[in-house]
């Protein structure tokens, strides 16, 4: 990676940035009226399944695939594409058709954007060929490219709003909670009488980016990818910009000012009142409770860029002390070390996620905020973890408003915070007085003992009185051990009755099968 | 095969080497490694999930620029093979190519030749490219590439004094095999060891007492496949492993359905026990029972249209299965069907009438699912959402595969992933979401 040319065949066992198919599905994907072609082998179509999993489409999601099979390698695929292009500019009727290329597509030399020049003669939507290498490139550099091309494309001088206007540069499906953000930016600006002309790419059309030169200002809300276009905008439009993702108190301080300054807008109001003695941050910074559990905590950070940056802030912004942060986002070192360098004690860059697990078990800290792998790495450990950057899971696309930026999504951050630490005084109890089972209902931790005990046949002494002791064969205890412990008990005891019911003296699989027929069928609803 | 139809479409589906999900964890003190792009690794870790990472032995040789042009991929592999030994010490590695690997006719099969001298022990290579297989062909090309360990001969007993009359008494040694065909029974496929009790214990109630089945979990206690073996297969995938038994082997492979509901696992157990000589009469009974035990399941079903979107290939048996049970099956589409190994399954559909599309076009089939209005639409995890958002019931094809679906004792589990789509759906409509208006 990188791009040096000395690079070799590397083992990987996981990715923290995706490639540059999913950074361009991003892009596409989050627009309207943009339809994306795909032309690669069939397991390229997976992009469909992080929209329609993790975001939850209702519709199906706008990427069509032309698959490149066996017939495709003989005889050459593009009579594929061109079918496929055809189809789905007659049937989705888009203003834009994306033809991405894919890792099988580059290996293979197709010229794609010959093929597009010569079939946008002939089609309504207009196409577009993302100008990155699908082989090489990863998903945040292939977004920066991407966007930047298309603001290339059709960003016009358009005369400035009366009101002054920003555009947010960065919203878009698949971010890490990135809707959230989005309104709790639109209503920050709201509250300081700014104006949302644009947002790119989440909602954006051809008419969106036409219009984007109307705002007096762009800003850039992740520092991974968009500032090129925010650069090119700067270049061919004079549009100022400004790259901030405002987390925690100070950067968001920062980012406010820096909008009110351009705007001539007064602010210092706004900030007071939400950093007041009687606003949610005060109240949970100052109080007794957070003395106690936060203050002098040890934590460990780690992320993408904008959110390790943030993150570290924040905690210190609440007393607590940052033992190392990192960052996987290697092309941006010098910026990271700038930024945080004298936050916490270490700071670092590294996509290494055995490296990062092996350090937070050496470290020992109090609590991890990560990506979903070390939330992994921190519960083998049983470490407390919070997800503050992607990779992301389901997780991250909660149904609540949930966002990172801004008061707001400080205040939820505190919050996450609040429910996955022990507070002050409990854990005062817990140290005193050790601490219960965790997480365990009675009936399970009683199931858990049966299973235990039940590992073979059972002892006599075991058996209530009254009933026959029942036999278990070797293969049946066999079959009982594949049972997960957690309910082998209670298979234990359904197959005993079932087999004193009909008489048998031994339990062997005929009767465990039996049995098994027997209870499923009668659970008939709900679980399986 | 007349009447089945072929698209040449655009489907939902994964790409081979998803299969590592089960394969992994089926061969002990193994390691899966895919030489592959960037794109690959991001496939499998959006597919399976960050749990399934933590401890997983299975990775990527990642493919760089400078790879593309050197000219034998041996020595790079050979450094990342070297780094995998140090971290697990695997019995076993499985080199599984990619689209890539294919594209740029890297020969990995030379390379693993190499490696395995090199380092003693297997490195195996396994063609999982996704430019012509689907989603769960990974499986048969793992079991393909482990047919070299499957032994042509029973270890004998006393070797050295076994081996000296061999030699000079070839008359005896023909008299005395034909005194004795010791024929064994092997099932292909990657199923779970309790599946596999399952399946033993049925044949052996049925006077067979001895059934091998292929994979071991252990690369070591593979079971022997020769002239004498009958091979029956338990998935409907393995078409490339069962030619080879054929080919090299001179097995016999026999030709049934597959063991999938009651209906498959009787016609299964009659066609192994009349090649075993062995009654078949019992089988009748279970079957029966099962059937009478699936009852409260079937009054679910029976009526039903259920239509399959074609993905993971186990689409035929899971159709024939239905419409025994009283569904009306309106389309088996299916990445891809095997004519010789699938040639019972097939005839029975026709006999049903069902319409069976081979690479179905997706575009079309959401035409025809308006035209249809099936109950339960099986389909793959990228499009479920969209089409339960649209108003209908959808089973996740994926599930099917990481079930357990095989034999009488797992039909219950089998027919439950099918009613319980229906069964929520009822339920949500008797608590509150009636009032919707979107679902009926």
């Amino acid at each position: 990676m990188g791009g040096s040319g000395v690079a070799r065949m590397k083992l990987a066992y996981w990715m923290y940035e995706g490639t540059a198919l999913s950074g361009i599905t991003r892009v596409a994907g989050s627009m309207q009226k943009v339809h994306t072609v795909i032309h690669g082998p069939q397991g390229d179509g997976y992009v469909n399944v992080m929209y329609s999993m993790l975001e939850r489409f209702h519709t199906i999601p706008p990427f069509t695939l032309s698959t490149i099979g066996r017939r495709e390698m003989a005889q050459g695929s593009r009579a594929r594409l061109v079918e496929t292009v055809r189809r789905v500019d007659a049937q989705h009727q888009p203003d834009i058709i994306v033809i991405t290329p894919t890792c099988s597509s580059t290996l293979l030399q197709e010229d794609l954007l010959a093929v597009a020049r010569t079939l946008g003669k002939q089609t309504k939507a207009k196409l577009i060929v993302p100008n990155v290498n699908a082989f090489r490139d990863l998903e945040h550099r292939a977004m920066d490219d991407f966007l930047t091309q298309f603001v290339a494309e059709f960003a016009t001088e358009q005369p400035k709003t009366e009101q002054f206007s920003v555009n947010l540069i960065g919203p878009s499906y698949l971010g890490f909670h990135q809707l959230h953000d989005m309104q709790e930016i639109r209503s920050m600006l709201e509250s300081l009488g700014v104006v949302v002309n644009a947002v790119l790419p989440y909602g954006a059309s051809i008419g969106t980016l036409q219009e984007l030169t109307k705002a007096h200002l762009n800003i850039c809300l992740y520092h991974e990818y968009g500032q090129s276009a925010c650069e090119l905008l700067k270049e061919k439009f004079g549009m100022d910009y400004i790259v901030a993702t405002p987390i925690g108190i100070r950067l968001t301080s920062q980012f406010v000012k820096a909008i009110g300054e351009r705007a001539g807008l007064p602010v210092e109001s706004y900030i007071r009142q939400n950093l007041a003695p009687s606003g949610t941050i005060a109240r949970f910074t100052k109080s007794v409770d957070s003395l106690s559990a936060l203050f002098g905590k040890r934590a460990v950070v780690f992320g993408d860029y904008s959110h390790a940056v943030g993150m570290t802030h924040l905690l210190r912004e609440i007393g607590v002390r940052v033992v190392w942060a990192g960052t996987y986002m290697k092309t941006m070192e010098k910026a990271f070390q700038a930024a945080i360098g004298d936050l916490a004690d270490e700071v670092f860059v590294c996509d290494d996620f055995q490296a990062i697990s092996h350090k937070i078990r050496d470290t020992h800290p109090d609590i991890v905020f990560g990506t979903q792998m070390e939330r992994h790495s921190s519960a083998r450990f049983n470490f407390p973890c919070i997800v503050i950057s992607s990779p992301a899971h389901i997780l991250n696309f909660p149904l609540f408003p949930a966002p990172v930026l801004g008061y707001q999504g400080m205040t939820r951050m505190l919050d996450t915070i609040n429910s996955t630490i022990k507070l002050g005084l409990e854990e005062h109890l817990v140290n005193m007085f050790g601490e219960d089972s965790p997480g365990m209902g009675e009936e399970e931790t009683a199931q858990e003992q049966v299973a235990v005990t039940s590992d073979l046949p059972k002892a006599p002494d075991k058996t209530t009185a009254g009933e026959v002791e029942l036999k278990w064969d070797a293969e049946a205890t066999k079959a009982l051990k594949q049972v997960p412990f957690f309910v082998r008990g209670k298979v234990q005891r359904n197959t005993e009755n079932y087999a004193r019911e009909r008489g048998y003296s031994e339990v062997t699989l005929e009767v465990i099968y039996a049995a098994k027929a027997y209870f499923e069928s009668k659970s008939n609803q709900g679980e399986r | 095969m007349e009447r089945v139809e072929r698209e040449n479409g655009c489907f939902h589906t994964f790409c081979p080497i998803a299969s590592v999900a089960w394969l992994h964890r089926k061969i002990k003190d193994s390691f899966f490694l895919i030489v592959g792009t960037h794109t690959c690794a991001h496939f499998i870790q959006t597919a399976l999930d960050v749990m399934v990472y933590a401890h997983s032995r299975f990775g990527f040789a990642v493919l760089e620029e400078s790879d593309l042009v050197s000219a034998s991929p041996t020595e790079e592999l050979g450094k990342v093979v070297q780094q995998v030994v140090d971290e697990w010490h695997p019995k076993v590695i499985f080199v599984l190519s990619t689209c890539s690997v294919d594209i740029l006719k890297m020969d990995l099969e030379v390379s693993c030749k190499d490696l395995s001298t090199r380092f003693g022990f297997p490195v195996l290579p396994a063609a999982t490219s996704g430019i012509d297989r689907s989603f769960t062909q990974g499986e048969d090309a793992v079991l393909h590439a482990l047919l070299p360990f499957v032994p042509k001969e029973a270890p004998a007993v006393e070797p050295v004094e076994e081996k000296k009359p061999r030699w000079f008494s070839f008359g005896k040694e023909t008299e005395k095999e034909k005194a004795e065909p010791a024929r064994n029974l092997v099932l292909i496929g990657a199923v779970t060891d309790s599946t596999i009790q399952q399946l033993q214990w049925e044949l052996k109630q049925l006077g067979l007492p001895k059934v091998d089945v292929f994979p071991d979990g252990d690369i070591r206690k593979m079971p022997v496949i020769n002239e004498q073996t009958v091979v029956v297969p338990l998935q409907p995938y393995l078409n490339d492993t069962l030619a080879t038994i054929r080919r090299e082997r001179g097995a016999k492979v026999l030709s049934t359905v597959f063991p999938i509901g009651p209906d498959g696992t009787a016609r299964f157990l009659e066609a192994i026990c009349s090649e075993f000589g062995l009654v078949t009469s019992r089988i009748k009974e279970k079957e029966a029972q099962a059937w009478r035990d699936l009852e409260p399941q079937l009054q679910i079903l029976r009526g039903k249209k259920i239509m399959f979107l074609g993905d993971n290939l186990l689409e035929l048996p899971l159709a024939r299965f239905l419409t025994s049970c009283g569904v009306q099956v309106v389309e088996a589409g299916t990445p891809y069907i095997h004519s010789k190994d699938l040639q019972q399954e097939l005839e029975l559909l026709q006999e049903r009438d069902v319409r069976i599309v081979e690479s179905p076009d997706f575009t079309k089939q959401l035409q025809r699912m308006q035209e249809y209005k099936p109950d339960l639409v099986v389909a793959g995890l990228g499009i479920c959402n969209p089409l339960e958002a649209m108003g209908f019931t959808t089973a996740w094809s994926i599930e099917f595969t990481f079930a357990q679906i095989h034999g009488f004792v797992n039909a219950i589990d089998l027919i439950k992933l099918f009613t319980k789509p229906l069964l929520k759906r009822q339920a949500l409509m008797e608590h509150g979401w009636a009032e919707a208006g979107w679902l009926e």
